[in-house]
């Protein structure tokens, strides 16, 4: 199988829809497991690591949820191939070619598991709308799975044990990705924000560690790891994202019933140009489908659904452009490509008023 | 004083917190506060300032000299890299990440799910932590606390002495004591 089969199927988290699909895009649920008695990714030798590959090659296929899958070895592949996979949230930018680093995709890309990354497994389950639980059983039934093939790295004090101390005992970094544009737009995010550090969350761009934020899309995620069970910190996380979803329908409100001109411009705005533009940055895109977004959660835009923004969001990206052109682009061949792909999107979908 | 993470500006937002009995401390210039995100959330990330933490501050003296005999890692690599290199390491450097996992999770057990053929909890471990509270205790010169302590690990050890023993008397004696062994659920 090729890397360009995720081009042609669904991606589960991408879909725009499930539980308050209005404002978050996105849940994710990862674990970080070792090998027992092997020294961790970057301290192990190169015979070593090919050794966990093939294993977890081996323990993936007898797994209900992983067998069949898509397997990338980054060896094997090329740069914009790995860039690609991080575009579509498959893997860090901590995987590596350099350590054997591979990724093993289910169907649809709503399991999988990175190997080779710091830590030697990184399983993570991905789904769209605000779905913490469910993605929490999936991954503690997958890790469970593999569990009965492998045999981890774990202390009856400090539970699983891994390479950053960050990540020691459930090893669980569970993530929800939301879009606040209205507590943006209201400059009450700041103080949210600082809130929610204070109650031992992180925030983060939608790419993760040291990313910048985005298209008013933020990524909140526990910090704490050890001490608290799975369970405990799915339902911390939970409450708190409940609030800030709260809030930000809050601010949505305020904004549409005070009917400002500058909500509506913005909205409209966004659209103008994004249908219209001959050359767009990824940067700009992504800030001018926030807006789109927002006309369409708002009801002041109506013919175009969240998947398709969605959609466009990844397809964007520099990688996703140059495999969809099926070769490579320079910056400039990109921005024009980019602003076609866009145009027909958005003219082919009825949206005419 | 220059920042601690660049080493060339002059350092002008500072962080103190106490963790045990050890006080860390930061001292950063405004660009590289604002790089790691002081500037916006209060209590901030704090592995992405392993490497600053784990300083003579934090460090143990005695594990200071130590290399881990399975991956032969030491704490001023570690505070290179910011990375652990096996399991043994977590033996090996004991002391110095117990303080350094407090500060980060400000709990030092894990509660969690537990790994198939794992007990959840040996009772050879929980006297350990008894132990190392109670030099703490004697430390600090809370005798009070250290006589209670002592009497709690001697009963903890009877109690997994006579365990072990009830299990290998279980083999001729199918009748024992009711099974409450060590490795309940492990949540």
């Amino acid at each position: 199988m090729k890397i360009e089969v995720l081009l042609q199927k669904e991606t589960e988290w991408l879909k725009g829809t499930g539980p308050e699909a209005d404002i978050v895009l996105s849940t994710r649920v990862r674990l970080a497991r070792n090998l027992k008695g092997k020294n961790f990714t970057r301290r192990a030798s190169e015979e070593q690591r090919r050794l966990i590959l093939s294993q977890l090659i081996a323990a993936a296929e007898s797994s209900e949820h992983l067998k069949n899958s898509l397997v990338v070895e980054l060896e094997k592949v090329s740069e914009l191939d790995r860039q690609f996979l991080q575009e579509r949230r498959l893997i860090s930018r901590e995987l590596s070619p350099r350590f054997q680093g591979a990724v093993i995709v289910s169907e649809r890309e709503m399991v999988s598991l990175s190997v080779n990354e710091e830590d030697h497994l990184r399983l993570q389950v991905l789904q769209s709308g605000f779905r913490l639980r469910e993605c929490w059983r999936l991954v503690d039934r997958v890790d469970s799975e593999l569990g009965k093939k492998l045999e981890y790295e774990f202390s009856p004090v400090l539970g699983f044990l891994t390479a950053c101390p960050t990540n020691v005992g459930t090893g669980m970094r569970a993530s929800v990705m939301v879009h606040l544009p209205a507590l943006v737009l209201n400059k009450v995010i700041g103080q949210i924000l600082h809130a929610v550090g204070k109650l031992g969350l992180t925030v983060r761009g939608v790419y993760g560690e040291g990313t910048e934020v985005e298209g008013n899309l933020f990524q909140i995620s526990n910090q704490v790891t050890l001490g608290k069970s799975e369970e405990e910190i799915i339902g911390n996380l939970e409450k708190i994202i409940k609030k800030i979803i709260a809030r930000e329908r809050d601010s949505r409100k305020v904004l549409l019933e005070g009917k400002s001109p500058r909500l509506e411009d913005r909205i409209y705005r966004a659209r103008g140009i994004l249908r219209n533009a001959r050359l767009i940055s990824s940067q700009e895109t992504i800030n001018l489908l926030s807006g789109l977004r927002m006309g369409v959660d708002l009801g002041i835009l109506s013919g175009i659904s969240r998947g398709s923004i969605n959609q466009l969001f990844i397809h964007s990206q520099p990688a996703h452009l140059q495999k969809l052109a099926g070769k490579s682009l320079s910056a400039e061949e990109r921005d024009l490509l980019r602003a076609e792909l866009i145009r027909n999107k958005l003219s082919s979908n009825g949206d005419n008023q | 004083m220059n920042c601690q993470i660049c080493q060339k500006k002059e350092a002008t937002v500072h962080f103190t917190e106490i963790i045990g009995d050890k006080i860390i401390k930061l001292h950063l210039c405004e660009e590289c506060a604002q790089k790691k995100g002081i500037g916006m959330n209060a209590s901030f990330a704090l592995g992405d300032f392993l490497s600053t933490l784990t300083d003579s501050e934090v460090a143990a003296k005695e594990e200071e000299k130590l290399t881990c005999p399975q991956c032969g890692l030491n704490l001023a690599k570690f505070r290179q890299e910011g990375r652990l290199g096996c399991g043994q390491c977590y033996r090996t450097f004991e002391k110095t990440l117990i303080t350094l996992i407090k500060a980060i999770h400000k709990n030092e057990r894990h509660t969690g799910k537990g790994c198939p053929g794992v007990p959840a909890k040996s009772i050879s471990e929980d006297s350990r932590i008894l132990k190392r509270k109670l030099e703490k205790a004697v430390e600090i010169e809370d005798f009070e606390k250290a006589a209670r302590l002592r009497d709690l690990i001697k009963k903890t050890e009877k109690k997994s002495a006579a365990k072990g023993s009830a299990k290998t008397r279980k083999r001729k004696k199918p009748r024992g004591r009711p099974a409450k062994g060590p490795g309940g659920d492990p949540r």
